[in-house]
């Protein structure tokens, strides 16, 4: 799933995943910009809000900083919201204050 | 034992447009009345929706540029050209016009005011909104922390804010780094900035400051570089990227 | 509903005929789901995959030997845009699969460099519809568009047009691609508005 660093071009279509608060609090019911992700291939571990996510397209798609591995992505339809998290290995979201 | 109140789930909250003020040759001020709003602490966001009459609707995010705790809820778009969100707030919206807002959101990309290590922002373009919303909040409680503003637009003619940081600017708190059409008083030739930029006019990083950087996606990674170069601790700095559709 | 006044969204357009639910595009936004790749014409290859698991390789010289055509197509993509009389120059895929026997292929899975997937029915890469193309409007095709080499399949939602292609492997029985297991269609015909698995 990876490219290769010498590979890849500067990425310039994406946000931060602190952009798609709001989209991510139609799925996970409240703001998880502050929730940490460990990174299921390489075990970087970061905030949701620092993830690059690249929302141009059908759906959106949040990779790992380090290695691109897809942490989470959804596509939503008119009738339901279809997410997958392949490249997840933890999400740790703090209690409600 | 009492249970802590719970809090509001993010729904979507009806807003009235009760202000509209040019801010520049291409942006606009939108002031929105929100009941219920639950306030916001500064560098968050809200989603606005706005709806056609044939029941089409768009989302788009927009930082909140009044200050912290002032209960106040201010947004300024700049025009994307063709763009279909920010040409109707720019041009189309008028006091009284009806939209939907969801926030305030994002915990991540927020100054903190208990935090009283020096503070610099770094915005480009339209990235200048929620940094504004610091200065403000800054200016509104006389925080002591140390806050300095470098803040890199084409020309005069699309300063935001200008009063406001025109005075700041006389203080010495911010810089303005044109990358097309300096004033005729600025020595600097025009274009992005520098390394040179950040060593004369940024926060010394043996100050330990922290970085707040926002703008157009290209604008944050350039920044971004920079700001490690210099010796800012990547650990400090927190960005909020705007992506390419967005202006300059 | 809160209706919002004055606001219109995307101006549809007068006298084009366009597919349901699109409009113009102003200049051709760049879709991505991922950092772009960036691959030299020397490195590209494109690998043609069997049932059987024969496969064929295609690099940039041997590209070239086939026959290349000028294409102008209109192309739209599901997030609502659609571009007229876009041009482009490419090999037919069924020029790459002349040579190739196998009667059990009914669907193609479409990869690309980075990852990505998309799954098509083999007959809508035949018939002059479907070309690997490495120019746009005249100039070699840029990496935001899926240069040097992506797959062109006009008739269908951008989406199915995999950009930085790499490989194509035929399949017995259909397997759902990126997007297509998030929801989206599996056939994707704009025309009817194929747009999610359900419609
Ligand atoms: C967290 C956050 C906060 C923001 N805050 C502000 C703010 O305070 N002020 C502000 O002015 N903006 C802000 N933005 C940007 C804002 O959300 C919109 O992106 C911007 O207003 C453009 O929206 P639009 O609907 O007008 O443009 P769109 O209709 O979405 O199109 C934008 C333009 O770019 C082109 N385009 C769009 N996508 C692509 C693509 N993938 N490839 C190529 N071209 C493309 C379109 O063709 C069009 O010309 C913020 C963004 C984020 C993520
Ligand atoms: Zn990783």
């Amino acid at each position: 799933m990876n490219i290769p660093r010498e590979q890849r071009q500067q990425p310039g279509w994406h946000v931060d995943g602190n952009g798609l608060a709001g989209a991510m609090s139609d799925i996970f019911g409240r703001d998880i910009t502050d929730a940490m992700g460990v990174c299921n291939f390489c075990g970087n571990r970061a905030a949701v809000a620092e993830v690059p996510a690249y929302n141009a397209g059908p759906g959106v798609v949040l990779r790992c900083a380090e290695c691109d591995t897809i942490l989470m992505r959804w596509a939503t339809t008119p009738i339901s919201t279809w997410l997958e998290m392949p490249g997840l290995r933890s999400l740790e979201i703090a209690m409600q204050p | 034992m009492a249970r802590a109140a719970a809090l509001p789930r993010l729904t979507w909250l009806p807003a009235t447009i009760s202000d509209v003020r040019r801010e520049s040759a291409t942006a606009t001020t939108l002031r929105l009345d929100v009941d219920d709003w639950p306030g916001h602490v500064p560098g968050q966001h809200v989603d606005l929706r706005l709806t056609a009459p044939d029941g089409y609707s768009a989302v788009r995010p927009y930082s909140l540029a009044s200050a912290g705790g002032s209960g106040t809820v201010e947004i300024t778009v700049d025009t994307t050209p063709g763009g279909e969100v920010s040409t109707y707030l720019t041009q189309g919206a008028r006091p009284g016009h009806h939209l939907e807002i969801r926030g305030p959101l994002g915990k991540w990309f927020v100054w903190d005011t208990s935090d009283t290590e020096p503070v610099q922002l770094i915005g480009g373009g339209s990235g200048i909104v929620p940094l504004m919303s610091m200065l403000r909040t800054h200016d509104a409680q006389q925080h002591p922390a140390q806050m300095r503003l470098l803040y890199s637009l084409p020309s005069a003619v699309h300063m935001l804010y200008r009063p406001e940081l025109a005075s700041l600017h006389a203080e010495g708190t911010v810089t303005f780094l044109y990358t097309r059409q300096p004033t005729a008083a600025s020595t600097r030739p025009p274009g992005r900035i520098t390394a040179d930029d950040l060593r004369q006019h940024a926060i010394n990083p043996d100050l330990k400051p922290s970085a707040f950087v926002c703008g157009p996606t290209g604008f944050v990674e350039t920044v971004l570089t920079l700001l490690v170069g210099f010796g800012y601790d990547p650990e400090r700095i927190r960005a909020e990227r705007y992506g390419e559709g967005s202006s300059t | 509903m809160t209706i919002t006044e004055g606001f219109v969204g995307k101006a549809s357009p007068q006298g084009v005929d366009l597919p349901p639910g699109q409009h113009l595009a102003r200049g051709f936004p760049v879709l991505s789901a991922g950092p772009t790749p960036l691959i030299s014409t020397s490195a590209w290859e494109c690998t043609v995959t069997t049932t059987t698991g024969h496969k064929h390789v295609f690099d940039w010289t041997r590209l070239h030997q086939l026959p290349a055509e000028d294409i102008t197509v209109d192309i739209h993509c599901v997030t609502r845009w659609s571009k007229l009389g876009t041009r482009w120059r490419g090999v037919p895929v069924e020029a790459l699969l002349a040579d190739i026997d196998d009667p059990t292929a009914a669907h193609v899975m479409a990869s690309s460099y980075g990852g990505y997937r998309t799954n098509i029915p083999l007959a809508d890469l035949l018939g002059g519809r479907a070309w690997l193309v490495f120019e746009y409007d005249g100039q070699a095709l840029s990496p935001e568009h899926g240069g040097p080499v992506r797959l062109l399949v006009p008739h269908l939602y951008l989406w199915k047009s995999a950009k930085w292609i790499t490989g194509l492997t035929l399949m017995a029985t259909d397997q759902p691609g990126f997007w297509e297991s998030l929801g989206y269609h599996r056939y994707g015909d704009p025309w009817l508005e194929q747009r999610h698995s359900r419609d």
